[in-house]
Order: C-alpha cells, then sequence, then structure tokens
C-alpha cells in the first residue's frame, strides 16, 4: 500500500495528541496498535491518499526535522502542526481524525467505558412494546387529507 | 459477437424493490421470465452489524455511497455538479440492502399536484388506482404499524404492530401532542414479530444490530426467491449494456456482459427497466441506434431529466437527560409528523414536508460529527468531554420535502467514462430549487419548535443533507402526452412498444415521503398490465 513501517511509527506518534488520556478515558495508544492502522489503511482504500498526504505535510514542517525527527516531537509541536493542517489541508485531516476516532470507538474497552452495549439480550437494550394508549390525542383529530 | 441465446417472454433489468415485485407478480403468469442484475446474491448473515468494528464498514465497503464504497458492482457516478449524491446498492435485491424501510404512502393528493397547486403535472393514474397494489405490497413485504392515521386514507390491517417507540419517540410524541400537531407511529418494512421466514426484532439492541438488519425486508427474500419458486430465473454478476432494437425501431432485446467478461444476446418479447432513477435514464441514453439516435424511448427529449431527490434538511436536539440511552431501535423508522404536508398558500412556497424522527448514532458516528450537524467533535483536551455531551443524547427530525420536477435537474451520460462493463458512466446536475429552499428552512423551523418543546437545549442543522440522495425520481415521465412524458400510465414507453420502465424514474412528481411502496405499487400495477389483468 506504500506506506511503510516508518510511516506507520510517524502517524501513530500523533494518535495521542489527537485523543489524550484524560479521568477514566484512555487515550488512543493505549487501546489502538500500529497493527490496527495498518489493517485500517489495508482495507479501505479511500484513506491511503490522505494519510499519504498527512505525512509528508508532516515531513515539511520545520520542526520535524529538528534531531530524532517526528517521532520525538514534543505535544506542543504536535498541537501546532495538526492545527496547521486542518487549516490547509480540511479534507485530509478530516480523514485523518476518521480514521483514529472510528479505530478509538472500535474498541470494546472504550464501549465499556462509555456505555455502549450492542448486546441484543442485555436488559439494559431491551425496548418496552409499541403501547397504543400514546396515540389518545393525536387518534381522536378529525381526518384531515385531502380529498380529490 | 455476443452470444445468442434462447428467446424469453420477459426480460427485466435489476433485481431491486420495483424489479423484485414485477418479477413476483410476472412469475405467476406461466411466462417465462428472467432477471439480469448486475450484483451478486447478497447473504444477509454479512452485515457487520454485530462486529465492533461496524463503523468502520459503515464509512467504507458498508458506505451507502457508491462512490466511497466502490465495490466490484458499483459503477462511479459523476456527482460533482449535483447538490445532493446518489446512494444506491447493486445486488439481487438492490437498495433494499441498504435501505432503511420507513414506508409511508403517497396522499392522493401528490397524485394532482397541477390540478391543485398549479404545479409540475398530474399524473395520469391517482392513489385508488394503486390502493390494491400499497395493499397486496404491504403483504408481501410485511408491514409493522397501526391503523387509523388522520393524516392519511383508511388502510388495511398492518400485517404486524408498530415498532416501539422508545423513549425518545414518546418524547417526540408529546411534544408534537402539545403542540397540537400531527404525528403517527411510521409504517415501516421492518418486522417487529417473525413474519414468512424473516427474523422479528422489536428494537432489542441498539440500530446497528445484524438483526434489525435481517428483519428488513430486502426483495431477494420477500418477492425473488418466492417468485424462483415459480419459474423465475436470476443472472447475478450480468449487466446490461443496451436495449437493442431492430432497424424499423422494433424491441429486440438486451446485450449483456457477465462477470468474465462474456457477452450475450437476450432476445425478449418484452423488456423491463427496473434500475432506479439513475441506472434506468442511463442504460437508455447508453442505447443509441439508428432509429433512435438521442437515446432509446427519448423522442420528447425527457430521458434523464426532471431528476428529484427529495432534499433533506437535519435538524438535532440535544438533550440533558442523565439516563436516556437515545440509541436503541431503529435509526429513522419511528414517528411520521405530516402537519404541514399540503400546500398553504400563506407560506412562501408550494406543497409541502414531512417530518421523520431520527435517533442518535454509534459512538464512532457520534465523534464524526452525526447529529450535530456534521461538527466533529474536537480533538485534543476536548475530546473526551465534548464527546459525553452529545453521545446517546440527541434525536433529530428529517425534513423530507416534496421536490418538484425541473428539466435543468438531470441525468446525462459520459460517452468518454464508461465502466468495466463499457456503460457510459452517467453524469448529474442538481440544484436545489428556491421553493424547496423556502420548503426546507420552514420545516428547520418547524423542527426546532418541536425539539424545543420536546426539552432539547441546543439544535444542530445542516440545511441541506448532501448525503442524501437515496430517493431517485422523475427521470422517465408518466404521462398521457408523448410529447411531454416517456411512459404511459401503463408503464410503456411511448416509442417502442413492448419496452418498459416500472422504477421511480417514470414518478410524474415525488410527494413529501419515502417512495418505495409506492416505486413497488407501480410496479405491481405495471406486471397486472403486461399480463392484461
Ligand atoms: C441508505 C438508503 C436508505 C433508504 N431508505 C429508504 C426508506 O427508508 N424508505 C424508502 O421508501 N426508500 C428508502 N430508500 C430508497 C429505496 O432503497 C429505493 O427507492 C428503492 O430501492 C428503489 O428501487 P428500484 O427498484 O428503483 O432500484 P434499486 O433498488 O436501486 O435496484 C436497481 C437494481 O438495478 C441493478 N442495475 C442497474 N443497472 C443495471 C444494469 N445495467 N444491468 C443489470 N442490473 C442493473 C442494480 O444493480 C440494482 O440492483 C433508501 C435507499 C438508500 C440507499
Amino acid at each position: 500500500m506504500d506506506i511503510n513501517n516508518n510511516d506507520i511509527s510517524n502517524l501513530f506518534s500523533f494518535v495521542d495528541t489527537v485523543i489524550p488520556s484524560i479521568d477514566e478515558m484512555p487515550s488512543a495508544s493505549e487501546v489502538i496498535s500500529k497493527e490496527d492502522l495498518v489493517w485500517i489503511l489495508e482495507n479501505n482504500i479511500k484513506y491511503i491518499d490522505p494519510i499519504k498526504d498527512f505525512l509528508s505535510f508532516v515531513k515539511k514542517e520545520p520542526a520535524s526535522r529538528v534531531v530524532g525527527g517526528i517521532q520525538e516531537l514534543n505535544d506542543d509541536h504536535r498541537i501546532e502542526i495538526l492545527n496547521l493542517m486542518e487549516s490547509v489541508m480540511p479534507v485530509q485531516f478530516n480523514l485523518f481524525i476518521e480514521v483514529i476516532y472510528l479505530l478509538y470507538y472500535s474498541k470494546e474497552n472504550v464501549h465499556e467505558i462509555i456505555g455502549w452495549n450492542s448486546d441484543e439480550l442485555s436488559d439494559e437494550n431491551k425496548m418496552k412494546p409499541f403501547d397504543k394508549t400514546i396515540l389518545e390525542k393525536v387518534s381522536k383529530r378529525e381526518p384531515f387529507w385531502k380529498q380529490v | 459477437m455476443p452470444k445468442n441465446l434462447p428467446y424469453k417472454d420477459i426480460v427485466i433489468v435489476g433485481s431491486g424493490a420495483s424489479g423484485g415485485a414485477c418479477a413476483w407478480r410476472l412469475s405467476t403468469s406461466g411466462a417465462s421470465v428472467v432477471i439480469i442484475e448486475q450484483g451478486p446474491w447478497f447473504d444477509k448473515n454479512n452485515y457487520p452489524g454485530d462486529s465492533n468494528s461496524w463503523e468502520i464498514h459503515s464509512k467504507n465497503s458498508f458506505d451507502f455511497n457508491p462512490n466511497v464504497r466502490k465495490l466490484e458492482a458499483d459503477y462511479e457516478i459523476l456527482d460533482k455538479e449535483s447538490d445532493i449524491h446518489p446512494l444506491m446498492y447493486s445486488a439481487v435485491g438492490g437498495s433494499t440492502h441498504h435501505w432503511t424501510a420507513h414506508t409511508p404512502r403517497f396522499h392522493p393528493s401528490d397524485f394532482r399536484v397541477k390540478t391543485l397547486d398549479g404545479v409540475a403535472d398530474d399524473w395520469p393514474i391517482s392513489y385508488w388506482d394503486l390502493e390494491k397494489y400499497y395493499d397486496i405490497n404491504d403483504e408481501m413485504m410485511g408491514c409493522s404499524g397501526i391503523n387509523g392515521d388522520p393524516a392519511n386514507p383508511p388502510r388495511s390491517p398492518r400485517q404486524m404492530p408498530p415498532l416501539p417507540l422508545g423513549p425518545d419517540g414518546e418524547r417526540i410524541a408529546k411534544a408534537a401532542d402539545k403542540l397540537g400537531w400531527h404525528w403517527w407511529p411510521s409504517d415501516s418494512y421492518q418486522a417487529s414479530e417473525d413474519y414468512k421466514g424473516r427474523v422479528g426484532w422489536n428494537n432489542h439492541g441498539t440500530f446497528a444490530s445484524k438483526k434489525k438488519w435481517q428483519s428488513i425486508a430486502s426483495t431477494d427474500h420477500t418477492y425473488i426467491k418466492p417468485a424462483m419458486k415459480n419459474g423465475l430465473e436470476v443472472r447475478e454478476n450480468c449487466a446490461v449494456q443496451e436495449i437493442t432494437v431492430d432497424n424499423s425501431g422494433k424491441l429486440r432485446g438486451v446485450v449483456y456482459v457477465d462477470n468474465k467478461g462474456v457477452q450475450y444476446f437476450q432476445e425478449a418479447g418484452k423488456v423491463i427497466l427496473a434500475c432506479n432513477g439513475i441506472g434506468t435514464p442511463r442504460l437508455l441514453l447508453s442505447s443509441k441506434s439508428k432509429a433512435f439516435p438521442q437515446g432509446l424511448a427519448n423522442s420528447s427529449g425527457l430521458v434523464g431529466k426532471n431528476l428529484m431527490y427529495h432534499p433533506y434538511a437535519s435538524v438535532s436536539g440535544i438533550f440533558a437527560d442523565k439516563d436516556i440511552n437515545y440509541s436503541l431501535g431503529p435509526l429513522a423508522n419511528i414517528i411520521i409528523v405530516q402537519e404541514f404536508y399540503e400546500t398553504d398558500v400563506s407560506r412562501d412556497f408550494v406543497r409541502g414536508y414531512s417530518f421523520q424522527m431520527n435517533r442518535s448514532h454509534g459512538p464512532g458516528h457520534t465523534s464524526l460529527g452525526v447529529g450535530a450537524g456534521g461538527k466533529i467533535v474536537p480533538w485534543g483536551k476536548e475530546h473526551h468531554n465534548e464527546f459525553k455531551r452529545r453521545f446517546k443524547k440527541f434525536l433529530g427530525l428529517a425534513v423530507i420535502s416534496e421536490d418538484l420536477p425541473e428539466l435543468h435537474n438531470r441525468v446525462e451520460i459520459d460517452e468518454n467514462l464508461k465502466d468495466k462493463n463499457g456503460i457510459p458512466l452517467p453524469r448529474i446536475f442538481y440544484k436545489t430549487s428556491k421553493n424547496t429552499r423556502n420548503l426546507l428552512d420552514h420545516g428547520i423551523r418547524s423542527a426546532e419548535k418541536l425539539l424545543k418543546e420536546a426539552g432539547c437545549y441546543e439544535t444542530h442543522v445542516i440545511p441541506t443533507l448532501e448525503s442524501a440522495g437515496w430517493h431517485l425520481m422523475g427521470t422517465a415521465k408518466m404521462g398521457e402526452d408523448p410529447k411531454n412524458s416517456v411512459v404511459n400510465k401503463n408503464c410503456e414507453t411511448h416509442d417502442v412498444e413492448n419496452l418498459y420502465v416500472i422504477d421511480g424514474s417514470v414518478f410524474t412528481t415525488s410527494a413529501a415521503v419515502n417512495p418505495t411502496p409506492t416505486i413497488q405499487a407501480v410496479a405491481l400495477m405495471a406486471a397486472d398490465k403486461i399480463l392484461g389483468v
């Protein structure tokens, strides 16, 4: 797919700036892995070009060229780069964000904390059957469809 | 040279909502009927609903937009010049694999807009001509709902009880009651109980649930499999490239190609097009011949013109209540509000709109701004707080506008850009009209009023939902006059005997509700006309 391990590591180094850890919520790197990034990019071609654009944008930023390169950037620099990219390349930036958000919110441990339970058999997922007493008022209304 | 195949009485191109219904009705006649479908059979066990990566699939391989999805059977739609992006699915069962199955009927007045409001044209058929076919279709597709809606004519008993409204639906219902506005539980082809081999789903679980998808009617199960028992033949993964006529303009059959690249000629007594409001004009315009140099059945010049979508506006409200879970149940088959359906001369638009209630989404979609006017939850330190404020806390109203036909809203073909089967790509031109804009703006104001009455503390508006091109209508208009329409009231083209169009292309006008029960009723009626019933 034309994106190598180093690219993936560069990309991965941004994920906690996008979703940091706060209170009980884990940061992105605590729940998603580099393998997840490879999986989503390999299986969904729409992300490849925007991610490549993202990486070349980051590489061109002067801060990325200092000792240690992209992976050694501090958080302030990362925030600065992301802010800049958001304003100059919004389409690519939003797809980069989409990759990270979708992966993060596909994780079971995140689901547990936020209360997303897709188990049909659990009690909290049962809905009361339709009860027609709720129609009391509206069903008394005279028919008002136009006769033609 | 294509391989010649033995004669068939009837060829139907496309197996979606309309093709499936028509094929079943015809299959009872003893005629030899074959469906040619460019997509494959679809296994309902493959819905990604229950997997944790559901939302990733729904933005990629299961995306509603074929230009994003790019599956083997999809063709690209050139839609840069369209305010709205067309959506469809190609498989045996067509777009009924992706639909929500919200199934209101048109009103009697929808067939008479010229007489009532002096706009567009009246249909050459009436609601009452279709009533019997609506009933047959409800029975075949299986309708959950309840009779007694004062906004619509009485109808036959629904097959299953309504889907539960949920705490969010009840909230909207009570708010509408307080305002003295109409509301009614939606008719839905989602089974609330087990129905004819289809699994029932009483909204236990989130809207993403695989069971929910399986409880929704798709025509591969409701119509095509029963029709196959009567002898219907289905050729999957076969794309029709051209409808052919002889030099005198008499229908001969269709040329199609299978997924191994082998080309066939299928001679047929009758050809029925059911490729949807974009696929059908695409095929007619691609089928040029000496007899029909501007494309088939196009002497009126109206093939591809008058594209109608039903532009949607979306208004959602965020609610503060602690213990609500607005993500249970289907996304949209909940409540319909038709207080503003008919023309009111005091307003700055003609015709009207419905509201369809929508509920919260999964966490991935919430983070990407669904329900908040498309505003993505911010990245960085604010992320978690804002996510929590929104997640499972919003419910929305979609304003479905009546879209009036306009010649400049159209489907053309690009002869230079073709799909893998050599069929020219469709190019769409669509601009939302002033009437529709005024109508949507009125709808937005009313929706905000209803949501506020229901107790929300913040609303988000998308004035025109670009991604709402799910209803494709008008591009091979039905009418009495061959100069001003493409098909007659039996759905047969004026120009070519034995060539029929039965999908949403034939709609003279669009009404302000989801179109599929009407598309299917028209398809069933056309089948009876073909059979001389
Ligand atoms: C996301 C989504 C949600 C929707 N929700 C609702 C709803 O709640 N209520 C409602 O009423 N409607 C809804 N709709 C619309 C509904 O799905 C369509 O109105 C309906 O399916 C149209 O039926 P059709 O037969 O005209 O076309 P389709 O169902 O689109 O079927 C057309 C078929 O023709 C095939 N085809 C096209 N060209 C060729 C060719 N050249 N050769 C061979 N085969 C070809 C296609 O592969 C396809 O299978 C929704 C649609 C979408 C996409």
